[in-house]
Parts: structure tokens; sequence; C-alpha cells
């Protein structure tokens, strides 16, 4: 079944908020790069959970930060991988 | 860059000193004295640009600066944190497997090599550019490049670190060393630079196995390459690098017969 379009940027934000600790709440929308949410320590986390949680693979060559923006992005990043599958 | 050979090596008894670092005194002390040595390599450590400016996702301008916890409880309280960066300090903790915490306080400089107070820069800068690595016994077993991104000067085949020093004289090392013995009298420093050095050589050993290639690209694809690998986990298993810090901090724990004295443990 696929899940609605909202089910995968709720499940990324409880990741986030669960373990990147953002001190704050957080919307689909809110940037988390500027707003330092997402360091290089963390980024590696949240990459490894959408790989195990949404089993898509993201190429390092193929990706920017602006995948990465808020949760809306990175979860049109998973949307788009799973897509190629 | 290499680590350089070091001279007169003095091995303690087999126990790790179980003291406290006396702060002052490393803050009275220079590990490394090259006072004007930004001049012949426009402050490469303070403004790495030449590595950063290929970045997409790591900081592009500044510095990271992880302090020691006791470090950064002695810089606070003695209220010598640098003017320049005192307010960006971070604090993450560390969760290891063995259920041990290390507070992780990390600052980001852009001062670009002006200290508010030099006497009181940071340790990761006063030891710069050679780290020191303990052994569990607080000796000083090696050293090697200071930042995770001068570990792969060395390896890359186009390229030569921009850092002038290469050497000091056996007064200097004297000098090092000393040092270097009382900051591992307190065997959390030592648990946390055998951390550093296992976290630099995991993610070197996994470029060396995974992208040999990369190390024959000039240092601008290098080091643009290397970031995204990096930030994206393919260089490194965070639960892998845990573990082995894990048994570092047993390992110190049962030398010493009682638990590390570790915040938020």
């Amino acid at each position: 079944m696929k899940e609605a379009s909202t089910e995968i940027e709720t499940r990324i934000r409880a990741f986030i908020l669960e373990h990147l600790d953002p001190g704050t709440d957080l919307g689909f929308e809110d940037r988390l790069m500027d707003r330092g949410y997402i360091p290089s320590m963390q980024l590696i986390s949240l990459v490894g959970f959408l790989e195990d949680t949404f089993g898509v693979e993201i190429v390092p060559f193929d990706v920017t930060p602006d995948d990465f923006e808020s949760i809306a992005t990175i979860a049109d990043l998973v949307r788009s991988l799973r897509g190629r599958k | 860059m290499n680590g350089p050979t070091l001279p007169g090596h003095h091995p303690s008894a087999g126990r790790p000193p179980a003291g406290e670092t006396d702060w002052d005194a490393i803050f009275r002390g220079e590990f490394v004295r090259r006072p004007h040595c930004w001049k012949t390599c426009d402050s490469f450590c303070c403004k790495p640009t030449r590595v950063t400016q290929h970045f997409l996702f790591l900081r592009s301008r500044g510095v990271d600066l992880p302090h020691l916890p006791g470090e950064y409880h002695y810089l606070e309280t003695t209220g010598h944190l640098q003017a320049g960066f005192a307010d960006t300090f971070t604090r993450h903790r560390l969760r290891l497997p063995n259920g041990r915490t290390m507070p992780l306080y990390r600052a980001v400089c852009t001062l670009d090599g002006t200290c508010s107070d030099h006497r009181y820069r940071p340790l990761v800068c006063r030891v710069y550019p050679f780290m020191p690595v303990p052994t569990l016994d607080g000796d000083l077993e090696r050293t090697e490049p200071t930042a995770l991104i001068d570990i792969f000067w060395n390896a890359l085949e186009t390229s030569g670190h921009p850092c002038t020093i290469t050497e000091m004289d056996a007064d200097e090392w004297d000098a090092y060393r000393a040092l270097c013995r009382e900051l591992f009298k307190d065997p959390v420093n030592i648990l946390y630079f055998k951390a550093a050095s296992i976290y630099k050589n995991t993610i070197m050993d996994s470029v060396r196995r995974q992208y040999p290639e990369l190390l024959e690209q000039p240092e601008e694809i290098f080091f643009s390459r290397w970031e995204k690998l990096l930030v994206m986990g393919k260089l490194y298993h965070p639960g892998e690098v845990l573990e082995k810090i894990a048994a570092v901090c047993d390992g110190l724990e049962a030398r010493l017969g009682r638990p590390l004295a570790l915040e938020g443990t």
C-alpha cells in the first residue's frame, strides 16, 4: 500500500525530533540546514534512517544540500528515489 | 604530513594516571611554539578555506573546535573563552554502547587567526599540527595530524600539506611531552584523544579501502567528493566507531578499577 503523502514527512519529522534534538517544534517546510538542525555528524544518522526506513539508497554524488533543506524536500527526495526503483 | 619520530620515550609503570589535569599549567605552556608560522602558510590551520571552499554540506568558512569537557569548564569558569566564538558553543552527547556518555563541546571559530586572547586559544589549536595519541597508561604513544582533513594530505598524491611545521627539536619535544603528561593525568582526557584518533583513522582506512582512486585526484576534487561521502555516511558506521571508543573506555575503567568521571553518565 502506498503511504499517504504526509506519512513520509511525519516519520522523518519524528526521527529528527527524537534523535537530532532540534530543541523546538518543527514544521514540514522549516529550513533545517540554515537553522543548524542538522550538523554533519547527525546528517549521517538521518541518511541511515532514510535508507533503512524507506528502502532507498542515497548516492552521495547525486544529492545536494537543497535535498535536505526541509522535511518536505527530504520527503521529496525519498519519493524520487523510490520512483527510480 | 606524518607524525614525526618522537625522541626519548619514557613509559609509565602500567596503570593510567588517575589525577586531575592542572589546566593552569596547560594554558601557561606551549605544546608547539611557532609564534610567526602563520606568515608561511596564510594561517591555514585557522583559515582552511583552501579545502573548505569545496564543501557544500560542511561549513565552508570557520573551523570546528572541539573542547575537552575539563578544558571547556576551565575556560568558562576563569572567563577565558574566546570572545569571538564563546557564543557558538554546542553541547552534544555521544552515547557509547557500554552505557557511558561523552559530552562533546564544540565551538565554531571564524576569527581567521585573530584570537581575542591568544594565551587561551583552545587545546586543539595549541597542539597543532601534532595531535598527541596517548596509550591507556597516559604515555605519549605517537602524534598524528590534528584535524580530520589533515590526515588525508599525506595520502593525496597530488598535494603537499600547507603547514610548514614538520618537525621540532629535542628540547621542544621535551616541553611537548611534559605538557602531555599533565594533560593525560586525567584519564578522561586519554579517552577523548584516543576517540579522536579512532574516528579519524577509521575514515582514513575506509577511503583507502573503498575509494583508493580518490586519493589520486587533485585536492579540489578529492575534498568535494570526500565531503559528500562523509556526510552521507559512506565512510564509516557510527556504531562501529562507538564500539571502538567504548572498548577504550572499558579498558581505562578496568585499569582504574572504577568508572571514568564522565559528565552525564
